[in-house]
């Protein structure tokens, strides 16, 4: 069975449709609709808990969704998960190893599985792990466990990997060598999917992201369409004594002007380029407003991470990264 | 089917864990110091050589008492630890099915079960045959082949709760709390429910038919039964062991010796046909 067709002709890797689970009235993933194109790399970002391991957790059929449905390669995931799993490479996140096998071992266990030919050692000395082949897995570091699961998701060449996490316990050498194999990967035909809660690791290397917080997806497009809408969105923030309606009225009625809010004492405008912020703080003076502060909100792709996945509703996208210096990146580990 | 290299790795696995060593080195003695007893007391009270049936008789009991504990030991862990630990990860991730790891796992656990039993075994014949009189081949690999069986039987019974439940602990509990119904308290309940009804105790013969069911039911019993099959020393001796001496009238299907295998065959495929319904639903997240 291939991948679906769609109307577009582009074919699908992973297709979800309404896919929820719930824990206890906790609400894991809520109605999510993803769609995975074939041949390219889609990073699955969100902070930790928004719900990307429980997505892939029931991609593979660890969970069974409450609710919605979903493809991979076209192989429904809840009938057909043996023969979904057959044609995937799976890094699998908080895994543990088999403190007592080998590399090679493991190595041998997935080929087998896979009833695939590699050679364990080609395997094990493409992720970096020539010199351990023959030692105990229970001796392993976190990165050399997670070098060694990555060669166990090439075992048979999958047609789809799907990496949880997978830089999890990398120096940043070990996180451009996984780069690299995720890049040989995708030119020998292959889709690759990947979660990360770190915007860093994937710009460098996803055609698409999707964005995930509290289980919904908050944002899914091209890096270069979240950067280019963002950069439209440029935002301006002036404090003034007393905002009036007559203030809003004549700087919504200024060029280059896409919206324009008030929060408390600020005056929130939305502009289409940078270079429009001069005429609008005329016409604030010209309308009776007296300017007590501006800030000039000009974040970076890190900030847009940190407002979809944190505080707002998702779609504010300059606020939040106001009080901070433009373009620091900001920490997303602990928003779990 | 992927049971196969489940159950490969598995062995692998365990295989490389103290416990295989341990394990063989309690049975080599086991079966070698233990069938040596009879020898040594004849010796020293100057009675004649003892004969191969009274070394093998005499084996029968510490199997019977050691083969469950170790194949509780080495099942109860076999899956729970694995979803302890995260390694379910890379076997579900796998091309595996929930099927594969359940069968795979008791194929595996008795060979581990299985090689110390051998290796035991193995250096058990040679001290037997130098001991006693008339070595019976066929009938001590009869005894073997009762001893496996009643290792996958246990085996079964601890993968099938390891299947069942999400922690270690419980799936401890659960193994003894089994051990000790099924091994130590079982002949009590056929032996109150006569005596509610008869208001006296039960003797060794003449006794209704679903008294001798009863007792037959739990796995001790009713492979001691089979063992009168497999060895065919144990069916020699004066006293009639087996139902039909000991029940009053005709012996019914049920406690014919063919229906004793039906029963050991209950105890492996119940617990894991219950250990699979468990694990089949069970969110490994």
């Amino acid at each position: 069975m291939g991948p679906v067709e769609l109307g577009d002709q582009q074919m699908v890797a992973i297709q979800t449709r309404n896919l929820s689970r719930t824990f206890d009235e906790v609400v894991a993933v809520d109605d999510l609709d993803l769609e995975v194109h074939t041949g390219e790399v889609y990073g699955f970002l969100g902070p930790n808990g928004a719900g990307k391991s429980t997505t892939i957790n029931m991609l593979l059929g660890f969970v069974p969704p409450s609710d919605g449905s979903g493809t991979v390669l076209g192989h429904d995931i809840a009938t057909e998960s043996l023969a979904l799993r057959r044609r995937t490479g799976v890094l699998p996140e908080d895994f543990g190893v088999y403190d007592r096998l080998t590399a090679r071992k493991h190595v041998e266990f997935a080929i087998e599985t896979k009833a695939a030919d590699d050679d364990p050692e080609v395997l094990l000395e493409r992720v970096g792990l020539a010199d351990a082949i023959d030692r105990k897995a229970g001796g392993f570091s976190k990165g050399m466990a997670q070098r060694l699961a990555l060669a166990m998701a090439l075992a048979g060449d999958p047609d789809l990997l799907l990496l949880d996490e997978p830089s999890t316990g990398l120096d940043p050498n070990g996180a451009r060598e996984m780069r690299s194999i995720i890049r040989q990967e995708v030119d020998r035909g292959a889709t690759v999917f990947f979660s990360s809660h770190i915007l860093g690791q994937v710009e460098a290397i996803c055609d698409r992201v999707g964005v995930l917080r509290e289980g919904r997806l908050v944002a899914e497009d091209t890096i270069e369409g979240l950067r280019s809408e963002f950069d439209s969105a440029a935002r301006l923030i002036v404090t003034i004594d007393e905002p009036t309606d007559d203030i809003v009225t004549a700087v919504r009625s200024t060029a280059g002007v896409v919206d324009v809010r008030i929060e408390e004492a600020d005056i929130v405008v939305s502009l289409e380029r940078d270079d429009r912020k001069a005429p609008v703080i005329n016409a604030i003076e010209d309308a009776g407003g007296t300017i007590t502060d501006i800030t000039s909100a000009d974040p970076s792709l890190e900030d847009l991470f940190a407002a979809l996945t944190t505080d707002g509703d998702g779609t504010d996208l300059g606020v939040s990264s106001r009080n901070r210096s433009p373009g620091r990146p900001r920490a997303t580990e602990g928003d779990a | 089917m992927t049971w196969l290299h489940v159950a490969k790795k598995d062995f692998h696995d365990a295989g490389r864990s103290r416990l295989l060593w341990v394990l063989t080195a309690l049975l080599v003695l086991l079966v070698a110091g233990v069938a040596a007893i009879p020898y040594v007391l004849a010796a020293a009270t100057n009675d004649p050589t003892p004969t191969f049936e009274s070394g093998l008789t005499f084996l029968f009991s510490p199997i019977g008492f050691l083969i469950p504990i170790i194949g509780l030991a080495v099942g109860y862990r076999s899956i729970v630890g694995e979803r302890e630990s995260g390694s379910i990860r890379f076997l579900l991730g796998l091309p595996n099915s929930r099927e594969d790891v359940l069968l795979g796992k008791v194929v595996g656990r008795t060979g581990v079960v299985t090689v110390p039993i051998v290796i035991g075994f193995a250096v058990g014949g040679v001290v037997i045959a130098a001991l006693y009189q008339g070595f019976d081949g066929l009938d001590y690999l009869g005894l073997l082949l009762f001893t496996v069986v009643m290792g996958l039987v246990y085996v079964a019974i601890a993968v099938g709760i390891s299947a069942s439940v999400s922690t270690r602990g419980k799936a401890l509990g659960l193994v003894i709390t089994v051990y000790a119904v099924v091994d130590w308290f079982w002949t009590f309940i056929p032996m109150s429910l006569y005596w509610i009804l008869e208001r006296s105790f039960p003797g060794f013969e003449d006794l209704p038919a679903w008294y001798l069911l009863l007792e037959r039911l739990s796995p001790g019993q009713a492979l001691s039964a089979i063992s009168l099959t497999l060895i065919d020393t144990f069916g020699a001796g004066d006293v009639d062991l087996t139902a039909a001496g000991r029940v009053a009238g005709d012996v019914p299907f049920y406690l014919e010796t063919w229906f004793a295998w039906v029963i050991v065959l209950g105890w492996i495929v119940v617990p894991l046909a219950v250990g699979y319904l468990r694990f089949r639903s069970a969110l490994l997240n």
